[in-house]
């Protein structure tokens, strides 16, 4: 009996602990709308980005988003359209505004979500692809096994067998693709100014360095909003930590990245970029 | 054999010798031994007795039993008297010892008595259990006093005592009206006194409501009051302001308590009846806690009239007024506006809900937040506001409904309802995006179709958070563990049928086999009896079965002459096997129709011809 009360006790208090950290959560963003209908945009900001620390909504970033471009930090907002885009793939509204902000930000270059043929194969197709693959692979298997026992035409056999396998192979395929494609969203960066000045892109550019320092010449320049890739250090896969980076004398954390094309590529300070999907232990 | 038993004797004598504890032990133990011996072997008896046996009114007494010749716990009831207490937690003693070198044991029990009256009382003989014995416990008399001078002084002191006490440490509690209505919240007082000679070191804690049908807002810091003089003596007064609220109708008692610190003298005697004597300057006092009661006082508690409530009524009490307002009045499609509906004056603040604004299809209404401004304490008085995000969904110009608010007033004892006026809004399309037409001279791509917006504003800001998910990005389904486990159900499907397969086709084969060999038996027995019909029929179906065999047929038994011999063709056999068979197979058929007509033919021959037959098909 003491077991079971303590179960339920422990059970509850879980419950409490979670319907608790979804108020919290719930009430910074309701204190965001609050503050930017009252056009406080800073304190918004700052109760959407720490509701943001405790999870996540499509909502929430679409909304902080508005607000940075309102605020003229394009590469923030578009770094959280991104975010948002991310739970809510689906979401015109979104997508639109992303566009819109690219455009004012005149933004050129390649990014993860606007490739040609991304979508058959994106990150958040993978699991659809998986689970496509599995019933294929599966239902062929027993299907192949039944027709086998009840002794069909050997043609009819071979044709259903070559389909199946056909299928198979695409599915496969398509889980390969969608997830070097998640590999590569995991290493996707959005090039932003420090959140010391403004990203507003008027004059504001980053510089892609030759070498990991500030006074290093630069091989390129990005603009706030660009989209850039984390490159990984030689024969290894895609895993933090495995990032090419280098810590300089006064503590400093340059990343080398590269557009997705490859042909921009240089050191940028820890400072001037974020990560869209962040690590896991952030 | 008398070796050993010598040394051992010298040996205990020698331990017994140098060793005193041992010594000690044995005599203990062997005396113990005899006493329990002794015990068991001798019957039990009882005393009861009062001691002392006549006492004052204001004094005790004990009634005191003893049992000899045993020291079980004895079983039963004491017999009420009426004008004795009797308290029912005796004080047990179990003794042993020897009475003129016998060893007896003996258990006492002793009862604290105290007599509300004066008299001779007499506890009749009554019965006790004792390891499932009976045992009679003899009548015992009593004999009660009238109260003596001494004792009358000394319950005269005491009740001066006690009225210092009371005087020297109350609570007070007071209220601006003598009722109050169901869920009403009034204002009210807590007040402890304390007189300032009381060596007061602290208060423990905070009044405590005894009264379930109130509740009341948190106590916080006192004010605190000195020098106030009341019947003839000064009083730090300490007082709580509080919101009083009614749970429930009836007439309901309410007291408050609390306890203070209070430092006394070492000395036991006089005890803290009376400390006020102790001068807590002179000596180091130890501190005790001591309970401080207020008068218990009843409070009516009357129910709200049903007569002329409104619907809308939540159950908010008091005397309001109410004003609604909104920070813009001309405002962009999908920016929110902020309502602000605030209700002022006095009342049960803490129990008034915010009034229901529902959504429609033009305006979507978020949940509200409360704020409250005034007495933070009792929440009885101030000014509460309920803000609502108000996000217009259609451009033009709009109304933002009236709010009603209901409320009973408790002065007039009636309830009245209140209506905001209602807001316009302005709402303009906002800003607006066309994409770039291709072909212009922007360097970047139109996007895409299926991109672009269907209405035409942009950047609206959500009222609602949405779906909360936990990660921005769920973790694939193949790096999860569970997704590699569930694949063990269609494999262990795949595999249960592969096995099943296996074995049907395996049944099948040996029935086959055995129907052949039934079939080639039946041959050679119709042989054996001469039976051309018998032969022709096995053959028929043997036959059937091989065709069926060689070309997979599911029915064997279905197949008809023609349908054999179209087989025989489709497998390629030679035109000399297809026209033996052919005849073969008339044979049976004639056989079948005609009898006797062809059972002349020898059947040795038909049997050497169907084997032959059978070993060439195809």
């Amino acid at each position: 009996m003491s077991r079971i009360s303590f179960v339920f006790v422990s059970f509850l208090m879980l419950a409490c602990t979670r319907s608790g950290h979804a108020d919290s959560e719930n009430k910074l963003f309701y204190d965001a709308v609050r503050a930017e209908a009252a056009e406080d945009f800073d304190s918004a900001i700052r109760f959407y980005e720490q509701s943001a620390k405790k999870s996540h909504s499509a909502n929430l970033y679409g909304n902080l988003a508005n607000l940075y471009f309102k605020k003229e930090m394009f590469g923030r907002s578009i770094l959280n359209y991104r975010k948002a885009l991310l739970l809510a793939p689906d979401d015109r509204d979104l997508a639109t505004n992303l566009s819109f902000v690219r455009e004012i930000a005149r933004i050129q270059s390649s990014s993860l979500d606007n490739q040609s043929g991304y979508f058959s194969f994106s990150p958040s197709s993978m699991n659809a692809w998986t689970i496509f693959t599995a019933i294929i692979f599966w239902g062929g298997l027993w299907g192949m096994g039944w027709i086998f026992f009840l002794q069909v035409d050997r043609i009819f056999q071979g044709v259903i067998f070559l389909f199946w396998i056909a299928l198979t192979s695409l599915g496969m395929g398509a889980v390969t693709k969608a997830k070097e494609n998640h590999d590569l969203q995991n290493r996707e960066i959005v090039a932003i100014a420090p959140s010391t000045t403004e990203d507003s892109n008027g004059s504001k550019v980053i510089y892609l360095r030759v070498s990991a320092f500030e006074g290093s010449v630069a091989n390129t320049s990005v603009v706030p909003g660009e989209s850039l890739f984390l490159e990984i250090k030689e024969n290894q896969v895609a895993k933090d930590g495995s990032f090419k980076k280098h810590t300089n004398a006064i503590g400093e954390v340059w990343y080398f990245v590269r557009s997705l094309e490859g042909r921009n590529k240089g050191w940028i300070r820890q400072d001037q970029l974020e990560r869209i999907v962040a690590p896991k232990n952030n | 054999m008398a070796i050993p038993g010598n040394i051992d004797s010298f040996s205990l004598y020698r331990n017994t010798i140098f060793r005193p504890r041992l010594l000690a032990f044995l005599v203990l133990s062997s005396i113990s031994s005899g006493c329990l011996l002794f015990s068991q072997s001798r019957n039990t008896r009882a005393e009861a007795s009062f001691s002392p046996p006549s006492i004052t009114l204001s004094n005790s007494t004990i009634y005191k039993i003893v049992l000899y010749g045993t020291q079980d716990n004895p079983e039963g009831s004491l017999p009420a008297v009426s004008g004795l207490n009797i308290s029912k937690s005796p004080q047990v003693f179990r003794s042993a010892s020897f009475i003129n070198g016998t060893p007896s044991v003996r258990l006492e029990m002793s009862f604290q008595v105290k007599a509300s009256r004066e008299g001779t009382f007499t506890l009749p003989s009554w019965i006790v259990n004792i390891g499932g014995k009976p045992l009679r416990i003899p009548a015992a008399t009593l004999q009660v006093l009238a109260p003596s001078q001494q004792d009358l002084i000394r319950k005269k002191r005491q009740r001066e005592q006690e009225k210092e006490l009371k005087d020297a440490a109350f609570i007070e509690f007071d209220t601006s009206r003598p009722f109050l209505f169901e869920g009403e919240t009034i204002p009210a007082t807590v007040q402890l006194f304390l007189w300032d000679r009381l060596p007061v070191t602290r208060i423990e804690q905070a009044p405590v409501k005894d009264g379930d049908s109130f509740s009341m807002t948190e106590l916080r810091q006192p004010n605190e009051k000195r020098n106030f003089s009341r019947n003839g003596k000064t009083y730090a007064v300490f007082s709580w302001p509080i919101g009083l609220t009614a749970a429930m109708a009836g007439q309901h008692k309410l007291s408050f308590s609390t306890s203070i610190r209070v430092r006394v003298s070492n000395r036991r005697s006089p005890t803290f009846n009376s400390p006020f004597n102790n001068d807590p300057f002179f000596g180091f006092g130890r501190e005790e806690s001591l309970t401080v009661k207020g008068d218990e006082m009843t409070m009516e508690v009357r129910s709200l009239p049903m007569k002329g409530r409104p619907i809308g009524f939540q159950g908010a009490i008091g005397t309001f007024t109410s004003e609604s307002r909104i920070d813009s009045d001309s405002v962009s499609l999908g920016d929110p506006v902020r309502l602000v509906f605030e209700i002022s004056g006095t009342g049960n603040f803490a129990a008034v809900p915010a009034p229901e604004i529902n959504s429609n299809q033009k305006l979507k209404i978020g949940p509200p937040s409360f704020s409250f401004e005034g007495n933070q304490i009792t929440k009885h008085e101030g000014k509460q506001s309920f803000e609502y995000i108000v996000t217009p969904l259609v451009a033009g110009l709009l109304e933002i409904p009236p709010i009603e608010f209901a409320y009973f007033d408790p002065i007039r004892e009636s309830f009245f309802s209140a209506s905001t006026l209602p807001h316009p809004l302005q709402v303009d399309r906002g800003e607006q995006w066309t994409p770039t037409a291709p072909g212009s001279n922007s360097p970047f791509a139109p996007p895409d179709e299926s991109t672009r917006r269907s209405s035409p504003d942009l950047f609206q800001a959500e009222s609602e958070p949405g779906k909360w998910v936990s990660t921005l990005e769920p973790s694939p389904l193949m790096n999860r563990a569970a997704f590699w486990y569930f694949q063990a159900i269609p494999l262990a499907g795949f595999c249960s049928l592969t096995f099943w397969g296996v074995r049907r086709k395996g049944r099948g084969k040996e029935k086959f086999k055995r129907k052949e060999n039934s079939l080639s038996r039946q041959m050679k027995d119709a042989v054996g009896f001469n039976d051309a019909s018998s032969l022709l029929r096995a053959f028929r179906d043997l036959l059937r079965l091989k065709i069926a065999k060689i070309h997979k047929h599911p029915n064997p038994s279905s197949l008809a002459s023609e349908e054999l011999l179209a087989l025989l063709q489709a497998g390629k056999n030679s035109n000399e096997v297809i026209d033996a068979v052919k005849e073969l197979l008339r044979s049976c058929d004639d056989q079948e129709f005609a009898g006797n007509e062809l059972a002349k033919q020898p059947v040795e021959d038909l049997y050497r011809k169907g084997f032959a037959i059978l070993k060439k098909i195809r």
